[in-house]
């Protein structure tokens, strides 16, 4: 599967890599270039640096248009709702998940469609679990 | 109408006041507590230190009974969710936001908030228009889209010099609004006639701009 992640957080650092071994194509976007950088070494994902705003037209680079799933994994909670919200209602990508940090939200996004992700300890098999579906 | 503004940032401030002026109720939200207790020694009580996405500090302000929401912070991210959470957990009749990234807008539409205001767009619009298209001042926007105050003087060699009114032709939604000679406002009659150095005040659309322009300037 074609796999875009925008926000290159330790989460990222953490999921990329086993993406990867299940024979995904990973894209990882992010407005920090060293962080970028760093994970380039880890593993072998393709990067693209953004500078925001036009978040629309950097996602299509990174090939949104194209992706069967969206992870939206930036420290905003707010951006992770916009970002994802773009991906399923402008891009109509079919798989997207959300980081969300205040659970608060969880509760109100969830019926509108938002699938959250927590940071807890089963965040990588909550993330690999909706690429089955 | 009772209004809550979330964001009190230069949009945020003006509009309170504006609002206020106008006898409607009004909350301003600010998060920054600095920020808001500044604001609440010059504007009084109207202000409220708390965040817009946090639904306890929406229910102190009154949402429940607030008939507009209006989310002005400078991120986009967060004017939606607090428009969402408006919407969502609190069932607002209007919910307004404005969009930096002009992009943004459709986004906003699609996911029901009410009124979406593209700043980053009239702020684009407004330079290209002063840049590129028209060498009119532009003095104000009027509330009709796209039609404007203009002015500009007449410069020495224009056609117009020494024409009247009557000659201006014909324009649909152009019109002349008052010609000042000498520091003396002239009412624009029929019969008025152009001189050099008049400064002439018009209402002008964008359609019409550029042949009013080159009527008015045109050798």
């Amino acid at each position: 599967m074609q796999i875009l992640i925008y926000g290159c957080t330790r989460l990222t650092d953490a999921l990329a890599p086993i993406l990867l071994q299940d024979g995904h194509q990973v894209t990882v976007m992010d407005t920090d270039a060293d962080r970028l950088v760093i994970l380039e070494k880890q593993a072998e994902v393709n990067t693209i640096w953004v500078s925001e705003p036009h978040m629309q037209d950097y996602m299509l680079e990174g090939g949104i248009a194209s992706s069967d799933a969206f992870y939206s994994l930036t420290d905003d909670d707010h951006k992770n709702l916009l970002l994802s919200q773009i991906a399923t209602h402008i891009f109509n990508v079919s798989r997207v998940m959300c980081r969300l940090t205040d659970p608060r939200l969880r509760e109100i996004y969830q019926p509108l469609g938002v699938i959250a992700l927590n940071n807890g300890p089963d965040f990588l098999s909550s993330a690999r679990e909706i690429l089955e579906q | 109408m009772f209004v809550i503004i979330v964001g009190c940032s230069a949009t945020g401030y003006h509009l309170a006041k504006l609002l206020l002026v106008e006898q409607h109720e009004v909350i301003v939200l600010e998060k920054s507590s600095a920020r808001a207790q500044r604001m609440y020694d010059e504007m009084g009580s109207v202000v409220m230190q708390g965040d817009g996405t946090d639904l306890e500090d929406l229910r102190r302000a009154g949402i429940t009974r607030a008939d507009t929401l209006v989310a002005v912070t400078d991120k986009d991210e967060t004017n939606l969710v607090v428009c969402q959470l408006g919407k969502h957990a609190f069932s607002v009749d209007r919910t307004v936001a404005t969009v930096k990234d002009p992009k943004n807008q459709t986004i906003f539409r699609v996911l029901g908030v009410d009124s979406v205001v593209n700043v980053g767009g009239l702020v684009l619009d407004t330079l290209e228009r002063t840049i590129v298209e028209s060498r009119f001042n532009h003095l104000a926007n009027l509330r009709e889209p796209n039609s404007f105050l203009v002015s500009i003087t007449i410069p020495d060699d224009a056609g117009i010099v020494d024409k009247s009114l009557a000659d201006l032709g014909s324009f649909q939604r152009s019109f002349i609004a008052v010609v000042v000679r000498d520091s003396q406002p002239l009412r624009p009659s029929e019969d008025l006639v152009f001189k050099a150095n008049d400064e002439v005040f018009a209402v002008t659309i964008s359609d019409e701009e550029t042949e009013l322009f080159e009527t008015l300037t045109g050798v």
